[in-house]
């Protein structure tokens, strides 16, 4: 006969405080088999665990029942307090009382302690049947992929490498760096962002346990932890990469007419079709934009060229001035690019975020070339930017670029373009706002302060508005920032902008409400800047998909606990950092993504792997090979085999998760789930349907 | 195609010149209208609206009923009537518990509304119904060399979702500027475009404010795009704009005349009517810009 014994945890009010302790206490007793019930205070604290221990070391019981909070944190916990004082863990059944009956049945204290009650008699009748297993271990690969070249993947991949571990960083765009090598400054030093990034970025790229695979995404990944199997698609980049030296030479000779919106500039100036994203782009290559390459030669890749009258080739201008001839035209190329395959033990995420569009808001008159977003502004500052960090209203950037063009070929050419005098910053442009994000994008306070304190530094007598709803600044030296910027003379207020209107001379109306006056205020501006919210990038979803791993409700990826797991996934091996898991800033961003990096190798250090037995088993001699389970398992870890003379199905133990699709599914009951046996499973069912009674 | 004519309080009382209009020109473009014998207030803006909703609701209603026990639309040459009517009609079918207590008032004088008929605007109908190309070949005198300042109105813009036509953006409304352009004229946009013209509540209960958003806007529709005339879609901003403009002057506060006119006042003279009768009263003078027009004949 087992010996059951019930433990239940008041866990301080969060249980005790809806469900009668006592009551559950005098029922529990009553069970068949149960020789002891105990309740505490925090069950799963030192003391508490001890109560469990001690009684199993006395031989008091040999079936434990804990009634607590859930599984999904505290299973292993009272698992391992189990196999210390010497018990099969596995003789282990948890039931959850606080989610599912104290949290959920607050306001109805009576019903609350009822359905403890059954939940705890279902759990009783499990844990009478429940039977010994063994844990088993699988080898892991100790290779990790790192998705995405931020500030975020950079740190998680350089942590990786010099702990010895291979890396592969995989990043989409023909660079790393991401977002943040577009920043001018950082707040709260006000450091260079590019002074502080691009040694890293060289350093990734130096790095001998790391492969830089640009230009290229994720397309598919299949296995488990430990063993993933991943296909990533390389673009094509129409340049020879092994031949192209990032001289440059290509990137000034594109026609005007294949130029188009350059995304390093925020779409502030143009880019040719063959292009290096930015001066300190890691790798520095060039690559070719196909859908903006107007083939000026006539030729695409591995056509014949045109001829000239007297018979010589016609080449397009930047595969005539290419001097290593890794712009030659003469091969074709396979626009699909390349596919490769890659085995790693761990994923870690790091895609990053995107800025929201300003066309979304048109109270804020989008079309108004001076009504720019954040991130342009940093652009506009910055001495990588279209106008090398010279401060001009942005309607007036094509006529700088005109002056340059020309002082660049030694003409002499007068520079006539507005320098602003009054720049107004809009918070919250998409953020706390029920109409799109109603999350805080959290770094928007801190930039529009850091973007105002370095112009007004600069120019003392530009007059500069900042419309906040609120000023959000929790951060080491933080405020203390804040109250430099006001000190500095910049505006604060307190209020909302209803809308921005274009005036004739390319100035603006902007008219808010000062909250602190109580009325409406107008202020005409060279330039607004709207602190659009930070969002998940658009194929984040998919990738998402991809990798099996989850997506919260405001679109990032979801992390396994907000508090405990906080770069974890559901899915085992799969870690997250970074605005992919949602809106922070780069000191959170590199925390995170050395987080990440430890826990991945906290995983595959030890080269391989305990794995939970609850996985799903053959019984052979019930097994009729008829192969209904083969395509239902969502991890491909069954198939039929030949054995005796017969076909009978076979499960892997290193892929089965224990989902007990399988189990389910089989006609002759030939698959038992260990853990959820069928018998397991129905004496709960039964108990329940039976109101609480134990058969 | 037909229309039931709701005239609204503001028009019938101020303004008869702008019904005239609608009764000239409608039949005239090929819009048949209905007199809607029996109608009411809409009821206006700081009336019902402000203390009843299923009251409010429910006289819209009625005036709605009327339209819908004849199969046709309403059709209203004031904003706030467009405005009141729609909402009304919008809170009607996303609650149906506002729908049911309504429907239990109109029971009472035998009555029921069941959501279909809706009021549109003119100006939608002339750009919708009728249409640019008609509007076009139907004129006889353009507005060639004019310079029109569009007051659209804030009714006739917000809140968007009330209304069953709908501008592609309303913070730059382009339904009003493209009949005036049809007509011939020039009706650049300027930055107070969709400003309120300071009329509704604000002109009785704070005339301060009021008269400050009015000459904000006269100022920047001077200052901008200096035009010759106001065109407005709504009974009561042509009276404001109107109106304030004369009390302005007299105060010294602003030193320019602007004539303006009602959306349908204007098609109306361009279609030929006597200017005597569908645009004969106005306290900011028109003389001056009409004689202009009717020098301008469409050949």
């Amino acid at each position: 006969m087992p010996k059951v014994g019930v433990y239940i945890c008041h866990c301080g009010e969060n249980i005790a405080g809806a469900v009668n302790i006592e009551e559950v206490k005098k029922f529990a007793e009553k069970l068949p088999d149960v020789v002891v019930v105990r309740d505490y205070l925090f069950m799963c604290s030192d003391p508490g665990q001890e109560l469990i221990k001690e009684d199993i070391r006395k031989g008091l019981v040999d079936r434990v029942v804990v009634a607590a909070c859930t599984p999904r944190t505290h299973e292993p916990i009272f698992r391992r307090a189990c196999e210390e004082a010497g018990l099969n863990k596995y003789f282990f059944e948890m039931v959850n009382i606080r989610d599912q009956c104290s949290w959920a049945h607050w306001h109805e204290k009576e019903k609350a302690t009822e359905k403890a009650k059954q939940l705890i008699a279902a759990g009783v009748a499990k844990a009478r049947l429940l039977e010994p297993l063994e844990d088993r271990y699988v080898e892991l690969n100790k290779d990790v992929l790192v998705i995405g070249g931020g500030i975020a993947g950079i740190f998680a991949s350089l942590d990786l490498a010099n702990a010895g571990f291979k890396v592969y960083l995989v990043e989409k765009s023909p660079s790393i760096g991401g977002n943040m090598a577009k920043l001018d400054k950082t707040f709260p030093t006000n450091d260079c962002s590019a002074c502080i990034l691009t040694p890293l970025m060289v350093e990734v790229a130096n790095h001998p346990n790391i492969e830089l695979i640009t230009y290229a995404e994720v397309e598919s990944v299949e296995g488990t932890v430990g063993n993933f199997r991943v296909k990533v698609r390389k673009k094509q980049t129409y340049v020879d990469w092994n031949k192209c030296t990032g001289c440059g030479a290509c990137l000034n000779v594109c026609p005007p007419k294949a130029r188009v919106p350059d995304e390093f500039n925020e779409g502030l100036s143009l880019r040719g079709a063959i292009y290096i994203p930015f001066p300190q782009a890691v790798p520095k290559k060039a690559v070719i934009d196909p859908e903006a390459c107007v083939s000026c030669s006539g030729r695409w890749f591995g056509e014949e060229p045109r001829k000239t009258k007297d018979g010589k080739p016609i080449l397009a201008p930047c595969e005539r001035v290419c001097p290593t001839g890794a712009c030659s035209r003469d091969e074709p190329r396979d626009p699909n690019g390349e596919l490769i395959e890659l085995n790693v033990g761990a994923i870690i995420v790091a895609t990053g975020y995107r800025v929201m569009d300003k066309k979304n808001f048109k109270e804020f008159s989008p079309d108004s070339p001076n009504v720019i977003t954040a991130l342009q502004m940093e652009r506009l500052i910055s001495a990588t930017g279209p106008t090398e960090g010279k401060l001009i209203v942005p309607s007036d950037i094509p006529k700088y670029l005109e002056w340059k063009k020309r002082v660049e070929k030694g003409q002499e050419a007068e520079l006539d373009v507005r320098k602003p005098k009054v720049i107004t910053f809009v918070s919250c442009v998409g953020s706390r706002d029920e109409r799109y994000h109603t999350y805080c994008s959290k770094v928007c306070c801190m930039y529009m302060l850091k973007q105002a304190m370095l112009l007004k530094e600069k120019y003392p007598d530009l007059d500069i508005y900042i419309f906040f709803i609120d000023v959000r600044t929790p951060g080491k030296d933080f405020d203390e920032y804040y109250m430099r910027c006001r000190q500095l003379g910049v505006k604060i207020i307190k209020g909302k902008v209803g809308g921005v209107q274009r005036l004739p001379d390319e100035r603006l109306l902007v008219r808010g409400f000062d909250a602190d006056l109580g009325k409406p205020v107008e202020v005409v501006s060279d330039i607004v800047v709207l602190a659009t919210a930070i969002e998940p990038n658009l194929d984040l979803r998919d990738l998402a998909r991809k990798l099996g791993i989850n997506i919260g409700a405001e679109g990032f990826l979801k992390e396994r606990h907000t508090k405990l797991y906080p770069v974890d996934t559901m899915t085992e091996g799969i870690f997250i950092c970074g605005c992919a898991q949602g809106p922070k800033d780069i000191p959170d961003s590199v925390a995170q993504a050395k987080a990440a990096a430890a826990s991945a190798m906290s995983l595959l250090a030890p080269g391989k792997m305990k794995v939970e037995p609850l996985i799903s088993e053959v019984n052979e001699e019930k097994c009729t090979g008829c192969g209904i389970c083969v395509p239902l398992c969502p991890y491909g870890a069954i198939e039929l085999v030949e054995k005796n003379g017969r076909r009978v199905s076979h499960i892997n133990e290193a892929k089965c998760k224990g989902c007990g699709v399988c189990t389910a599914a089989c006609p002759s009951k030939a698959i038992t789930l260990h853990g959820f046996t069928f018998e397991q499973v129905l004496a709960q069912i039964r108990t329940l349907a039976k109101g609480g009674v134990v058969e | 195609m037909k229309y039931g004519l709701f005239l609204g309080c503001n028009i019938p009382f101020n303004r008869p010149d702008v019904e005239v209009s609608m009764r000239e020109i409608f039949p005239a473009l090929g819009i048949e209208l209905d007199d809607l014998r029996g109608q009411s207030c809409c009821p206006t803006w700081g009336t019902l609206p402000s203390i009843d909703v299923v009251g409010w609701c429910a006289v819209a209603a009625r005036n709605l009923a009327l339209g819908e026990e004849r199969g046709i639309d309403l059709m209203t040459a004031c904003n706030s009537c467009y405005g009141s009517l729609n909402e009304a009609r919008h809170k009607m079918l996303t609650n149906p518990e506002i729908m049911e207590k309504v429907n239990e008032i109109l029971a009472k004088i035998g009555k029921k509304y069941e959501g279909r008929a809706k009021c549109r605007h003119v100006a939608w109908v002339l750009y919708k119904d009728v249409g640019l190309e008609k509007l076009r070949e139907s004129i006889k005198f353009s507005l060639e060399g004019l310079t029109v300042a569009v007051q659209p109105g804030c009714h006739f813009l917000w809140p968007s979702k009330v209304y069953p036509d709908k501008e592609e953006d309303p913070f730059n409304p382009k339904v009003l500027r493209e009949i005036c352009e049809a007509l011939g004229a020039d009706a650049p946009y300027y930055s107070r475009l969709i400003d309120c013209c300071g009329m509704g509540a604000l002109r009785s209960t704070d005339p301060e404010k009021s008269f400050k958003l009015v000459k904000d806007k006269l100022e920047c529709i001077k200052e901008e795009i200096d035009a010759d005339l106001i065109v407005t879609t709504c009974s009561s901003c042509l009276i404001q704009l109107d109106d304030a403009q004369e009390q302005l002057r007299k105060k010294g506060e602003i030193n320019f005349s602007i004539p303006v006119f009602h959306l349908v006042q204007i098609v109306a003279i361009c279609m030929g009517f006597d200017p005597s009768r569908v645009a004969g009263i106005c306290v900011t003078p028109r003389d001056e810009v009409i004689k202009k027009i009717l020098e301008n004949e469409v050949r």
